[in-house]
Formats: structure tokens, C-alpha cells, sequence
């Protein structure tokens, strides 16, 4: 049996995304020229070559064993290099969901971090929360950049802080949204719920960008706990109340999954095919594709590793 | 022990960056996706700008090819359409 992963998967992930432009200078290269290449190798770069030097692994990806174990026979997914063109010891291998592969970026920042040193701006957001403990404003742009920064601790602290100042509505309600992704991200979907339904109810304008936002999360959370029938409803209220939203695409991949998973196939395959189609360049158009090329065995094989370890 | 195939999932990368709305097709986000990797190419570009800043180049190779459907191909899977580019 073939499948086709997405082992990049990580890659279409919100908090991977935030703390890679946060932390790192991002590239990527095709490997072999287009005599070597079965696709057109517009990218191929003899430049990232002479630098990082020959990648070895199977051209084609990694290998998956029955039990789900993936073998580090892959090209690497990440490579580190230093600005005086030293590759790292640190390459990252596999099929790797979000909180593995967070993981593996906080272990780099940990052992390099010289690398990261915060920007003059950052600085200064976190010194003016750290200053102004009472000002909601400065807790909530140090909240946002800890999102960003996947620094959960340091995220609640601020939520707590800027709840404890008395904000307006809208304000209250981005802390208790970042509130619930934080308690998502570390398995705690009761708080997270929770924590989006408080602020579903300070923001109470359905039409607010951030209603998006909060009911994504919340739909994300109950797919998560199997909820299917609730996290559907989740995404169709955002497919009708935000049809232009920038999380559209996740709701049609995720509504399609719900259905999927639930034996309609053909439901889910009008989902996928729909994202597809016309909105080829969302960051979860990919895993819509992959849904809809595979047969239905490979599809449900793709969706369970993709879906069952850790994706947030 | 039977052992299924996995392959690169690198090419949604090329779409993202590459694949144009068409007549037809759903608005695009009103404010942009802030949730997108900035990937810097070429390589050269990225390592400039890793000395500016101080921070380390993180490189994804992959195996590439046009991950954008041809007029007349279909969803998803051939030659033409993804394949290639895992």
C-alpha cells in the first residue's frame, strides 16, 4: 500500500508558522536539478547546495511502519544553518506534527541562543507590560507576541494580568481566545473550551473578525475530542457567517474531515474539492488535495497520522 | 512486515506561493493569511538576511515541481497535479 503524507505538515501550522518568522529566516530549495528531478525543480539552488552540502535520505520521503513508527530515512524536513554557512547538528527527520516539532525548535533556540536574542522591539513590548501591570493594551501585546513566541507560561501570565485590569470587551475577549488556544496547545480542552466560550460571550458580535478566530478554536478543540457533530456545526457557522474569512479554508477541510470520519464520504470529498478549487494557495488547500487523491484507505490513513498526534 | 511508502509533503509550499485565484473562485481573505511562513529565496537572500539579523537560516529541501493544477487537470493526483513534488 502507498500513501502520500504530508510531511510537511507541521508546516500549515499556526504556531509553527508565528514562531518560525518570530525566530528564524526561512528557506526552502529543491534538492536536485531538473535532469534529477521528477517535478520541474524551479527551485533547485546550487547556492543552498554548496552550504549545506548533500542531503541524504530516500528521494521520495520517509518510511511508515505499520505501527505508525516513522523512519528517519527522509530528506531532512528542517535544516539549521548559521550566518557564516555552518549547518547545525540539529536536522529534523519525519513526518512531524505541530507539538514535535515545536518541541524540536525550542530545543535549537535552547542550545543556540545566540540566535535569538528578542528584537529591540520585542523588548520593548515586554518591558512596557512588565512596567504597566494595570494597562490592559501592554499585557495584551505582550500576551500576543508570547502566542507567537509559543511561550505558553509566559502567555497566561499576561492573560491574567490584563484580565485583572478591567478591559473593554473586545480586549477581554482576545485574552480568554488566547487563553483557549494556550490550554488547546497543552491538552487541556476543558479550560480551553471553557476559556472560548467566555470569550465568545464578552465579544458577542458574530461578525467580529475574532468570532472567526474563537469559533475555529473551539471547533478544533471538539474535533479533538471526537465531538464530530459539534465541530461540524462550528465550521458551517463559519462557512455562513465569515464566507470571506481567512479561516474559510480551514473550515472546508476540517468540515470535510468531520464528515469523513463519520462515513460520508462523498460530503466530505464536495468540502475538499471545493477548497481545492478555489483556494488553491490556503495553507490547508494541500491536505484537501491529498484527501481527495488517495483512496479511501490511504486518505483515512493520512488524516489519522496527521490528525492524532498532536495537531493543535 | 508490510510498510507503507511515505513521501515528501514539501510541494504545498510551491502552491501556496504560487497558486493564482482564478475567475471564479472564492474571494480572497480580506486582510491576507497572517498565518504563513515568509519563505526567503533564493538561499542567497536568505543567508543575507540571516547576517543582518543574527538568526539562523531554517531550510526545508525538498524534492520539487509545480504543486498548481494545469488548466484541465484534475482536483488532485497525475502527473500534472501535485505528484512529483512531495
Amino acid at each position: 500500500m502507498v500513501a502520500e503524507v504530508l510531511r510537511g505538515g507541521a508546516f500549515s501550522d499556526d504556531v509553527v508558522i508565528n514562531l518560525v518568522n518570530r525566530r528564524f529566516v526561512a528557506n526552502y530549495y529543491d534538492v536536485a536539478p531538473p535532469k534529477n528531478n521528477f517535478g520541474d525543480a524551479w527551485a533547485y539552488d546550487e547556492e543552498a547546495i554548496r552550504t549545506i552540502g548533500d542531503v541524504h535520505g530516500k528521494g521520495g520521503g520517509g518510511t511508515q511502519e505499520p505501527n505508525g513508527r516513522v523512519r528517519a530515512d527522509a530528506y531532512p524536513t528542517a535544516i539549521f544553518v548559521t550566518p557564516a554557512g555552518k549547518r547545525l547538528d540539529a536536522d529534523v527527520f519525519g513526518i512531524i506534527p505541530p507539538a514535535p516539532f515545536v518541541e524540536r525548535l525550542r530545543k535549537v533556540i535552547r542550545d543556540y541562543p545566540e540566535w535569538f536574542k528578542p528584537t529591540q522591539e520585542e523588548l520593548e513590548i515586554e518591558t512596557a507590560a512588565t512596567t504597566n501591570p494595570k494597562d490592559p493594551a501592554a499585557q495584551l501585546a505582550d500576551a500576543r507576541l508570547a502566542w507567537e513566541l509559543a511561550d505558553w507560561d509566559r502567555c497566561l501570565r499576561r492573560v491574567a494580568m490584563g484580565l485583572a485590569a478591567s478591559p473593554p470587551a473586545r480586549v477581554s475577549a482576545e485574552f480568554r481566545y488566547l487563553e483557549g488556544r494556550v490550554h488547546t496547545c497543552s491538552g487541556a480542552f476543558d479550560k480551553a473550551l471553557a476559556a472560548l466560550d467566555q470569550a465568545a460571550a464578552a465579544l458577542k458580535d458574530p461578525s467580529n473578525p475574532l468570532m472567526d478566530d474563537i469559533e475555529a478554536a473551539q471547533a478544533r478543540v471538539l474535533l479533538n475530542q471526537d465531538k464530530l457533530d459539534d465541530a461540524l456545526k462550528s465550521y458551517q457557522r463559519m462557512i455562513e457567517m465569515h464566507p470571506k474569512g481567512i479561516r474559510l479554508g480551514e473550515a472546508l477541510y476540517y468540515s470535510g474531515l468531520c464528515h469523513y470520519r463519520q462515513g460520508r464520504k462523498e460530503e466530505a470529498k464536495k468540502l475538499w474539492r471545493r477548497h481545492r478549487e478555489n483556494l488553491p494557495g490556503d495553507r490547508l488547500a494541500r491536505r484537501s488535495a491529498i484527501s481527495l487523491g488517495l483512496p479511501e484507505a490511504e486518505a483515512f490513513l493520512n488524516q489519522e497520522i496527521i490528525d492524532r498526534k498532536g495537531w493543535w | 512486515m508490510k510498510r507503507v511508502r511515505v513521501t515528501l509533503g514539501s510541494a504545498f509550499v510551491v502552491a501556496m506561493l504560487l497558486a493564482p485565484l482564478a475567475h471564479g473562485q472564492e474571494a480572497p481573505p480580506s486582510k491576507g493569511d497572517p498565518n504563513r511562513i515568509r519563505w526567503i529565496r533564493p538561499f542567497k537572500e536568505a543567508m543575507n538576511q540571516a547576517k543582518g539579523s543574527q538568526r539562523l537560516v531554517f531550510a526545508k529541501p525538498i524534492l520539487g515541481g509545480s504543486n498548481t493544477p494545469k488548466a484541465g487537470g484534475t482536483v488532485a493526483g497525475g502527473k500534472d497535479d501535485c505528484d512529483g513534488s512531495w
